[in-house]
Protein backbone atom coordinates (compact mmCIF):
# COMPACT_ATOMS: atom_id res chain seq x y z
CA UNK A 1 0.00 0.00 0.00
CA UNK A 2 1.41 3.25 -0.52
CA UNK A 3 0.28 6.63 0.54
CA UNK A 4 0.87 10.06 -1.33
CA UNK A 5 0.72 13.12 0.73
CA UNK A 6 -0.69 15.99 -1.37
CA UNK A 7 -0.30 19.55 -0.45
CA UNK A 8 -3.39 21.88 0.22
CA UNK A 9 -3.29 25.01 -0.02
CA UNK A 10 -3.56 26.47 3.34
CA UNK A 11 -7.18 27.52 4.67
CA UNK A 12 -6.14 29.36 8.20
CA UNK A 13 -7.06 33.02 7.26
CA UNK A 14 -8.16 32.66 3.73
CA UNK A 15 -10.51 35.49 3.22
CA UNK A 16 -10.29 35.10 -0.98
CA UNK A 17 -9.37 32.51 -3.35
CA UNK A 18 -10.67 33.62 -7.28
CA UNK A 19 -9.99 30.33 -9.58
CA UNK A 20 -10.88 31.55 -12.41
CA UNK A 21 -13.10 28.73 -13.64
CA UNK A 22 -15.34 30.85 -15.78
CA UNK A 23 -16.44 33.83 -12.93
CA UNK A 24 -14.85 35.89 -10.39
CA UNK A 25 -16.86 33.51 -7.52
CA UNK A 26 -14.91 33.57 -4.09
CA UNK A 27 -14.74 29.92 -3.21
CA UNK A 28 -12.96 30.25 -0.12
CA UNK A 29 -16.42 30.05 1.94
CA UNK A 30 -16.77 33.54 2.26
CA UNK A 31 -18.70 34.13 -0.77
CA UNK A 32 -16.77 37.47 -1.20
CA UNK A 33 -16.97 37.80 -4.98
CA UNK A 34 -15.58 40.07 -7.59
CA UNK A 35 -16.67 42.81 -9.45
CA UNK A 36 -15.58 43.45 -12.70
CA UNK A 37 -14.76 47.39 -12.94
CA UNK A 38 -13.64 47.99 -16.32
CA UNK A 39 -12.67 46.58 -19.24
CA UNK A 40 -12.49 43.42 -21.60
CA UNK A 41 -10.98 39.75 -20.96
CA UNK A 42 -11.07 36.11 -22.08
CA UNK A 43 -11.58 33.20 -20.33
CA UNK A 44 -8.87 30.04 -20.63
CA UNK A 45 -10.26 27.07 -20.20
CA UNK A 46 -8.29 23.91 -19.06
CA UNK A 47 -6.52 22.27 -21.05
CA UNK A 48 -6.33 24.92 -23.86
CA UNK A 49 -2.71 25.44 -25.95
CA UNK A 50 -0.17 26.34 -23.45
CA UNK A 51 -2.21 25.81 -19.74
CA UNK A 52 -3.76 23.06 -17.95
CA UNK A 53 -5.08 25.41 -15.62
CA UNK A 54 -8.18 27.99 -16.38
CA UNK A 55 -7.16 31.26 -15.82
CA UNK A 56 -8.70 34.88 -17.76
CA UNK A 57 -6.41 36.88 -19.46
CA UNK A 58 -5.86 40.15 -21.11
CA UNK A 59 -4.30 41.49 -24.18
CA UNK A 60 -3.40 44.96 -25.08
CA UNK A 61 -6.08 44.32 -28.15
CA UNK A 62 -8.58 43.86 -25.24
CA UNK A 63 -7.61 46.69 -23.81
CA UNK A 64 -7.63 47.46 -19.55
CA UNK A 65 -8.88 45.26 -17.27
CA UNK A 66 -9.66 45.14 -13.65
CA UNK A 67 -11.59 43.27 -10.91
CA UNK A 68 -12.26 44.85 -7.20
CA UNK A 69 -13.84 43.55 -4.08
CA UNK A 70 -14.82 46.19 -2.26
CA UNK A 71 -14.80 45.19 1.60
CA UNK A 72 -16.86 47.11 4.73
CA UNK A 73 -15.46 48.38 7.90
CA UNK A 74 -16.81 45.51 9.55
CA UNK A 75 -13.86 43.65 7.68
CA UNK A 76 -11.34 45.67 8.23
CA UNK A 77 -9.64 42.76 10.22
CA UNK A 78 -9.75 40.24 7.48
CA UNK A 79 -8.24 42.11 5.16
CA UNK A 80 -5.87 44.59 7.19
CA UNK A 81 -3.00 43.00 9.30
CA UNK B 1 -1.75 34.83 -7.99
CA UNK B 2 -0.44 32.70 -10.73
CA UNK B 3 0.55 34.43 -13.70
CA UNK B 4 0.98 34.52 -17.18
CA UNK B 5 2.78 38.16 -17.98
CA UNK B 6 2.68 39.53 -21.27
CA UNK B 7 3.02 43.07 -20.91
CA UNK B 8 1.31 45.62 -20.10
CA UNK B 9 2.56 48.37 -17.29
CA UNK B 10 1.68 46.70 -14.22
CA UNK B 11 1.07 42.75 -13.16
CA UNK B 12 -1.11 44.72 -10.40
CA UNK B 13 -2.83 43.56 -7.33
CA UNK B 14 -3.55 46.33 -5.05
CA UNK B 15 -4.87 45.97 -1.60
CA UNK B 16 -4.47 45.36 1.83
CA UNK B 17 -0.85 47.51 2.90
CA UNK B 18 0.69 49.06 -0.15
CA UNK B 19 0.47 46.07 -1.77
CA UNK B 20 1.24 45.60 -5.74
CA UNK B 21 2.00 42.66 -7.63
CA UNK B 22 4.47 42.50 -9.05
CA UNK B 23 5.66 45.88 -9.89
CA UNK B 24 5.98 47.49 -6.74
CA UNK B 25 8.74 48.90 -4.49
CA UNK B 26 8.70 45.51 -2.48
CA UNK B 27 8.58 43.66 -5.81
CA UNK B 28 12.15 43.92 -8.02
CA UNK B 29 10.53 43.05 -11.27
CA UNK B 30 12.98 45.12 -13.24
CA UNK B 31 15.54 42.80 -13.82
CA UNK B 32 14.48 40.11 -16.60
CA UNK B 33 14.70 36.70 -14.16
CA UNK B 34 11.50 38.38 -11.89
CA UNK B 35 9.02 38.36 -15.30
CA UNK B 36 7.65 35.01 -16.85
CA UNK B 37 7.98 34.01 -20.34
CA UNK B 38 4.77 33.73 -22.34
CA UNK B 39 2.78 30.76 -22.02
CA UNK B 40 5.02 29.85 -18.49
CA UNK B 41 2.93 29.84 -15.14
CA UNK B 42 4.60 31.69 -11.91
CA UNK B 43 3.31 31.65 -8.43
CA UNK B 44 3.68 35.39 -7.12
CA UNK B 45 3.62 36.29 -3.20
CA UNK B 46 3.30 38.83 -1.47
CA UNK B 47 3.37 38.88 2.61
CA UNK B 48 2.98 41.96 4.90
CA UNK B 49 3.58 41.45 8.45
CA UNK B 50 4.42 43.28 11.84
CA UNK B 51 7.41 41.88 13.24
CA UNK B 52 8.59 42.80 16.63
CA UNK B 53 9.34 46.76 15.94
CA UNK B 54 9.03 46.62 12.18
CA UNK B 55 7.18 45.52 9.21
CA UNK B 56 8.32 43.49 6.60
CA UNK B 57 7.49 42.96 3.33
CA UNK B 58 8.40 39.63 1.52
CA UNK B 59 8.22 38.96 -2.49
CA UNK B 60 8.17 35.54 -4.01
CA UNK B 61 8.29 34.37 -7.08
CA UNK B 62 7.24 30.39 -7.05
CA UNK B 63 8.81 28.78 -4.07
CA UNK B 64 11.93 31.42 -3.85
CA UNK B 65 12.08 34.76 -1.73
CA UNK B 66 13.29 37.25 -3.82
CA UNK B 67 13.16 40.57 -1.99
CA UNK B 68 12.74 40.82 1.48
CA UNK B 69 12.20 44.61 2.70
CA UNK B 70 12.07 45.99 6.28
CA UNK B 71 10.61 49.33 7.76
CA UNK B 72 11.56 50.25 11.47
CA UNK B 73 9.38 52.05 13.35
CA UNK B 74 11.77 54.33 14.72
CA UNK B 75 12.66 55.05 11.04
CA UNK B 76 8.76 55.20 9.20
CA UNK B 77 5.63 57.06 10.89
CA UNK B 78 2.76 55.37 12.02
CA UNK B 79 0.45 55.58 8.87
CA UNK B 80 3.44 53.96 7.32
CA UNK B 81 4.05 51.23 9.56
CA UNK B 82 -0.07 50.40 10.00
CA UNK B 83 -2.82 52.10 7.99
CA UNK B 84 -1.87 54.68 5.49
CA UNK B 85 -5.55 55.06 4.08
CA UNK B 86 -8.33 54.12 6.75
CA UNK B 87 -10.71 54.46 4.45
CA UNK B 88 -9.70 52.71 1.49
CA UNK B 89 -11.10 49.12 1.88
CA UNK B 90 -10.37 48.01 -1.93
CA UNK B 91 -8.75 45.17 -3.00
CA UNK B 92 -7.74 45.57 -6.78
CA UNK B 93 -6.56 42.80 -9.56
CA UNK B 94 -5.50 43.90 -12.79
CA UNK B 95 -4.83 47.21 -12.31
CA UNK B 96 -4.36 50.21 -9.60
CA UNK B 97 -6.59 52.79 -8.80
CA UNK B 98 -5.82 56.10 -8.49
CA UNK B 99 -4.20 58.78 -10.32
CA UNK B 100 -2.57 56.71 -12.81
CA UNK B 101 -4.55 53.27 -13.89
CA UNK B 102 -2.15 51.11 -14.67
CA UNK B 103 -2.63 47.85 -16.03
CA UNK B 104 -2.01 44.13 -16.27
CA UNK B 105 -1.74 41.98 -19.52
CA UNK B 106 -1.16 38.44 -19.47
CA UNK B 107 -3.33 35.73 -17.47
CA UNK B 108 -3.85 34.90 -14.06
CA UNK B 109 -5.31 32.34 -12.30
CA UNK B 110 -5.59 31.17 -8.67
CA UNK B 111 -5.78 34.41 -6.89
CA UNK B 112 -5.38 34.09 -2.54
CA UNK B 113 -6.09 36.71 -0.32
CA UNK B 114 -5.02 35.88 3.76
CA UNK B 115 -5.63 38.35 6.79
CA UNK B 116 -2.52 36.98 7.87
CA UNK B 117 1.25 36.47 6.12
CA UNK B 118 1.59 33.00 5.07
CA UNK B 119 4.87 31.30 6.04
CA UNK B 120 7.67 30.11 3.39
CA UNK B 121 6.13 26.58 3.97
CA UNK B 122 2.89 27.78 3.12
CA UNK B 123 4.04 29.56 0.50
CA UNK B 124 5.45 25.91 -1.10
CA UNK B 125 2.74 24.02 -0.18
CA UNK B 126 0.68 26.59 -2.69
CA UNK B 127 2.91 25.32 -5.55
CA UNK B 128 3.29 22.16 -5.12
CA UNK B 129 -0.98 22.09 -4.63
CA UNK B 130 -1.06 23.42 -8.09
CA UNK B 131 1.81 21.57 -9.50
CA UNK B 132 0.06 18.10 -8.54
CA UNK B 133 -3.39 19.39 -9.64
CA UNK B 134 -2.27 19.69 -13.11
CA UNK B 135 0.03 16.15 -12.52
CA UNK B 136 -3.43 14.61 -11.69
CA UNK B 137 -5.54 16.75 -14.48
CA UNK B 138 -8.30 17.62 -11.25
CA UNK B 139 -8.45 20.93 -13.53
CA UNK B 140 -9.47 19.07 -16.98
CA UNK B 141 -12.11 16.42 -14.41
CA UNK B 142 -13.83 19.77 -13.49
Amino acid sequence: MTFVAQAQIPTAGLQLHYPFDGNFNDVSGNNRHATLKTGSYQYISAGSPNTSDSAIAVTSSLGTFGLQYEYTSAEDTAFRT
Amino acid sequence: MRVHYSGGEYASFQGGYYSQLPNTNFFPVSTSDTIPNFGEWRLYTYTSSIESDARIHRAYIDTTLVSEVTLHVSVYPNDIMHDFNASYRKINIGYRDGANNLYFHGAMSDFLYYSRAISDEEVKQIFEHRNQEEDLGVKEAK
